[in-house]
Formats: structure tokens, C-alpha cells, sequence
């Protein structure tokens, strides 16, 4: 009997040491799981917040714009360049050559990622004249509404008042409007 | 007393009674496996909520020029600018109250009335 009892004794003590075994090696792989889901999930969301990049575009529109209105006018008044020499607007005038501005892009084949428009008013809100450059069909993207759609490009809007540089004295306000769409660098 | 339970349960007297015996605690067992379930969702749902936490805050990475507070507006200022070079008393007011309604409008960055009497000061003392 004693032998018996010693024989089961001793078999329990085997099968519990067999089934601590088994169980660590489950734990184990559970902890490595676990292990690598978190990775995982760490890897997901850091390419997911900074593989994101930032949308600049708007930044961008508005420093266009503030170069224009620095480029057109100075302390006030603008430039002679602007006008021909019987003080009418000078429709040669180039914004992109004036202004300095490089419209060429990284991208191959591209229509142009950029467009700039000004357009002169009296103080009766009648236009006068108009300078553009860039790619036109760009413009066409600011008159879709916003909320109703998502645009492709960003368009902002401003405008200035400036004399005019002869001693006349003559106001006109300027609209600038500026179109950025490098879509493919600023949304993902 | 034998034990008529098709599981047998774990309690004390159950197995000071038959603790010679192999026995299987099947409850307490089924427990241990469902904490270990209920944390290991635990860590899935919260890994779930960080990840869309993350693609919902990377969607915010616009830079808007127009809600930035900035001290600066060089297209308000050098409307200022022709302002006070503007002769004539009754355009300039035409024009003052077209800078009022832009500044209503927000259409100005930069506070409107504080860059008005900073560039009207620096000009006066010139």
C-alpha cells in the first residue's frame, strides 16, 4: 500500500512538473505575441502620424501673395513698371518674371502646380486690368465650393489698396488670387 | 462520500478528501484562461484606440497661415501705407471704412487698429 501510495505520489509530481512545462512554453508564446503586437501597433501609428505630411499649401498661397503685393507695390505706391508711358497698364507686365517666382516643379509632365491672378479695381469696383500667371485651370478649382466638395488645390484670396505712382494720385485695389495644388507633396 | 459531480470542484475539503486522487479543477482553470483572454483584449482594444488616435491627429497636420496669430501683415500694411499718402479727405474716408468692413470681415491677419496707430504714430514723428 505504502509503495502504491509512494508510486502515485511520485506520478503526480512528474505531471505536475510536465504540465508547469507546457504551461510556461504557452505563456511564452503568448508574451511574444503580445510582444509583437504592440510593436506592430507602435510601428502602425508612428508611419501612420509622421508619414503623414504637413498641408503647407495655404502657408504657401499666402506667401505667394505677400511676394506679389511687395513685388507690385513699395511704401504705398505702385510699381513704374506696371504702367506704359501714357500712365496706362502695362499688359506685358510678367509676374512670374518680376516678382521672381519659379513655377517649375519636381514633377515630370506637370500643366504647372501654381497660379497667380491680380486684378486692379477703381474705387468703384470696376476692373481696370488684369495679370495672371501660372496654370489657368487651376483657377477654375477655387470656384468649387468647399463644403460641399473637397478641393484639389488651395486658393487664397486677398486684396490691397495701393496709389498710383504718378502724381495724379489715383487709388486702385488689388486682388490677389493665388492657387497652390501639389496635392501629391502636402496630402496623403 | 463519493463525489457526484461530473467535474469535481476545488475546495478545500474536496481536496483534503481526495487529494490522493488526480484531479481536474476545470473552473478554476476556465477563469484563469478568461482573465487572460479578457487581458489580452483589453491590450488589443486600447492598441486599436491609439492607432486611430494617431491617424486622426495626423489628419490635423495643416499649417492654416490664416487662424495663426501673427503681429505681421505686410498686405494690410502697405494698404496703410497708401492710406496715409492719399491727399484727398474724401477718398481716404472711402477707403477707411472699406479697411473697417475688411477688418469685420476678418480679411486682415494682424489686429487692424493697433498696426493703424503704430504706422500713424511712426509717420507723425518723421
Amino acid at each position: 500500500m505504502a509503495q502504491e501510495s509512494h508510486k502515485l505520489k511520485g506520478y503526480k509530481q512528474d505531471k505536475k512538473m510536465i504540465n508547469k512545462k507546457a504551461t510556461e512554453k504557452i505563456l511564452a508564446i503568448y508574451w511574444f505575441a503580445i510582444l509583437i503586437i504592440i510593436a506592430g501597433a507602435v510601428v502602425t501609428m508612428v508611419s501612420l502620424f509622421y508619414g503623414t505630411p504637413y498641408d503647407v499649401r495655404d502657408a504657401e498661397a499666402n506667401i505667394m501673395i505677400n511676394k506679389v503685393s511687395n513685388c507690385l507695390s513699395e511704401n504705398g505706391k505702385l510699381a513704374q513698371e506696371l504702367f506704359i508711358k501714357n500712365k496706362n497698364f502695362n499688359g506685358n507686365f510678367s509676374l512670374k518674371e518680376k516678382c521672381n517666382f519659379v513655377f517649375e516643379t519636381e514633377l515630370k509632365g506637370d500643366a504647372g502646380e501654381y497660379f497667380l491672378q491680380t486684378d486692379f479695381y477703381n474705387l468703384n469696383n470696376t476692373k481696370i486690368f488684369s495679370i495672371s500667371d501660372g496654370n489657368f485651370n487651376l483657377y477654375t478649382d477655387c470656384k468649387i465650393e468647399e463644403d460641399k466638395y473637397k478641393r484639389i488645390s488651395k486658393c487664397v484670396e486677398r486684396e490691397f489698396y495701393s496709389l498710383s505712382p504718378f502724381s495724379d494720385g489715383g487709388i486702385f485695389k488689388i486682388k490677389i488670387i493665388s492657387v497652390v495644388r501639389k496635392t501629391e507633396k502636402n496630402v496623403k | 462520500m463519493l463525489n457526484k459531480r461530473a467535474t469535481p470542484v476545488c475546495t478545500r475539503n474536496n481536496i483534503n478528501n481526495y487529494g490522493n486522487k488526480l484531479l481536474s479543477c476545470k473552473r478554476s482553470q476556465t477563469s484563469e484562461a478568461m482573465t487572460w483572454i479578457v487581458a489580452t483584449l483589453i491590450i488589443i482594444v486600447l492598441l486599436g484606440i491609439s492607432i486611430y488616435a494617431a491617424s486622426f491627429l495626423s489628419k490635423l497636420k495643416i499649417i492654416n497661415y490664416e487662424k495663426e496669430k501673427r503681429s505681421q501683415d505686410l498686405v494690410m500694411e502697405e494698404s496703410l501705407f497708401a492710406y496715409f499718402l492719399i491727399q484727398d479727405s474724401s477718398v481716404q474716408e472711402k477707403v477707411f471704412e472699406n479697411f473697417k468692413k475688411m477688418s469685420q470681415e476678418e480679411k486682415f491677419y494682424s489686429d487692424f487698429n493697433s498696426k493703424f496707430q503704430q504706422i500713424k504714430f511712426n509717420l507723425n514723428k518723421k
